[in-house]
């Protein structure tokens, strides 16, 4: 078996990385594909927790890059699916415990097992986000729709470019569509405008999502959750099915289209 | 006309504070002691980027000085870029509703021209001495500064710099112009704060009466 690598990374923090992880993976999971969940995020781990996982590391990443437990003994198998699996971060140690190159020989190892190997990127350009990506065979740019995300989004897609990686794809995360329907958020054309990549998805904002992540549930298992169908979708497209793309508000109002000629500041 | 693919940044700066420097005579001292330094043959491949800060010190050097200054920064040819930077001038640009009457691409007519095929994204910075050609975006906190002119064929919403060394007969145009900045030789000029509604049409930034002006562009 040949799995995919994929990072899921922002650059600016606190825009839903880890969330959007947690739910692909479990949506990749629900498909009945083979996913392994990467935290590598050392030193703030998260990822065990909105996956509710987080009782059971004995052994994390920085173990395994070390060779002080093998691969198979650090991963921890969901409670929900059989598929699918977690290589959670190490608390204590900070971003150098682990180089880029450690990370693509574990990446490639992970690749022979699983159909989809996910990785959480942390935020920021350093060490942390060229661990993340050094394995990766394509990435996932998760954006706010506020001005500060889109322009680090914009940074991160310029150095996925310059260290090979082509071919990123978007999705744009807590859109509230109510707001863009008063003109006071970005749409999703002024995004992909700047941006210039392909839109994987947009995830609503959604209260919902705040309760699964305090209670490690992803959104995606809940049925009424307006963020989880969105997640649902994209799944469906990173495995290369043709989901359109549903309107998150009503068609464009005259009131909106005078709003937007008075464009927001860029 | 010489072509290039890939838009090459400087690896390192090296940064000389005028004001620490007692006069004119000492400053080309600690010059010409960075570019000795520089010119150490170890087959090092970083490319430099050199800039003189001459807006701290109590002594005004004279036209001809700053000149003089220029040609020695651009001396070395490790230097990708060297610069003198200037007390600026800050002033809004015109918007005007003329179009351009002088012919812009002889503007591109003397030095050689980069062609870049890639979107400037944020924090990619591209810097060469003579002209500068971009098909696609260049994007907010991303910087082209050009000895010459530039035109973007997509839309610029970063900073644009023409004529670095002084000339102000260069200009910047693009095809959808939405800057952070745009500077001409030694003017700086930002569109207003607040909203300017979108023109359709190419515009083209020049040096008129001594001030930026922005006018459409006539292709």
């Amino acid at each position: 078996m040949k799995g995919k690598v994929l990072v899921v990374t922002s650059g600016k923090g606190g825009v839903g990385k880890t969330t959007t992880t947690a739910n692909l993976g479990t949506a990749l999971a629900m498909k009945e594909q083979k996913v392994v969940l990467v935290d590598t995020d050392i030193g703030l781990r998260n990822l065990d927790v909105v996956m509710g996982l987080e009782n059971r590391i004995v052994f994390d990443i920085v173990d395994v890059v070390n060779g002080d437990c093998k691969l198979n003994q650090a991963l921890i198998r969901d409670k929900r699916f059989e598929g699918m699996y977690l290589l959670p971060a190490a608390q204590t140690r900070d971003k150098t415990a682990v180089s880029p190159h450690q990370m693509k020989i574990l990446t490639e190892e992970l690749k022979k097992e699983f159909d989809y190997v996910l990785i959480d990127c942390p935020a920021g350009i350093e060490r942390g986000f060229k661990n993340a990506i050094a394995g990766a065979d394509q990435a996932v740019v998760v954006a706010t729709p506020e001005v500060s995300s889109i322009r680090d989004a914009d940074r991160i897609i310029g150095l996925l470019e310059s260290a090979g990686l082509k071919n990123s794809r978007l999705i744009i995360n807590r859109m509230r569509p109510q707001m863009v329907h008063m003109g006071d958020m970005m749409d999703i054309d002024d995004i992909t405008d700047i941006l210039a990549i392909d839109l994987l998805g947009v995830v609503p904002e959604d209260e919902a999502i705040v309760v699964s992540t305090n209670r490690g549930e992803p959104a995606v298992l809940s049925r009424t959750s307006k963020a989880g169908e969105a997640y649902l979708r994209i799944c469906s497209r990173i495995m290369g099915e043709d989901v359109p793309f549903v309107p998150l508000d009503e068609p464009n109002s005259f009131f909106r289209r005078m709003r937007r000629a008075f464009r927001m500041a860029r | 006309m010489g072509m290039k693919n890939h838009a090459r940044a400087a690896d390192a700066e090296l940064f000389v504070d005028g004001g620490d420097c007692a006069d004119m005579k000492a400053l080309k001292k600690v010059l010409r002691h960075h570019l000795s330094y520089l010119a150490d043959p170890k087959g090092d491949e970083t490319h430099w980027m050199i800039s003189v800060d001459l807006s701290r010190q109590h002594w005004k050097p004279t036209p001809e000085e700053e000149q003089e200054l220029a040609i020695l920064v651009n001396s070395e040819k490790k230097l990708i870029w060297g610069r003198i930077l200037l007390p600026e001038n800050e002033r809004d640009p015109i918007f005007s509703e003329l179009e351009d009457d002088a012919d812009w691409k002889e503007r591109f007519s003397d030095g050689n021209t980069t062609l870049i095929r890639q979107n400037l994204r944020s924090g990619q910075n591209f810097y060469t001495r003579g002209n500068v050609v971009i098909l696609g975006d260049v994007n907010p906190g991303a910087e082209v500064v050009a000895g010459g002119s530039i035109l973007v064929v997509g839309a610029l919403r970063g900073m644009a710099h023409a004529g670095r060394f002084g000339d102000e007969q260069k200009i910047v145009a693009a095809l959808k112009m939405q800057p952070i900045q745009i500077r001409i030789a030694e003017h700086i000029t930002r569109p207003p704060d607040g909203e300017r509604e979108e023109r359709l049409s190419p515009e083209i930034a020049k040096i008129k009466n001594n001030r930026v002006i922005i006018e459409t562009m006539h292709i």
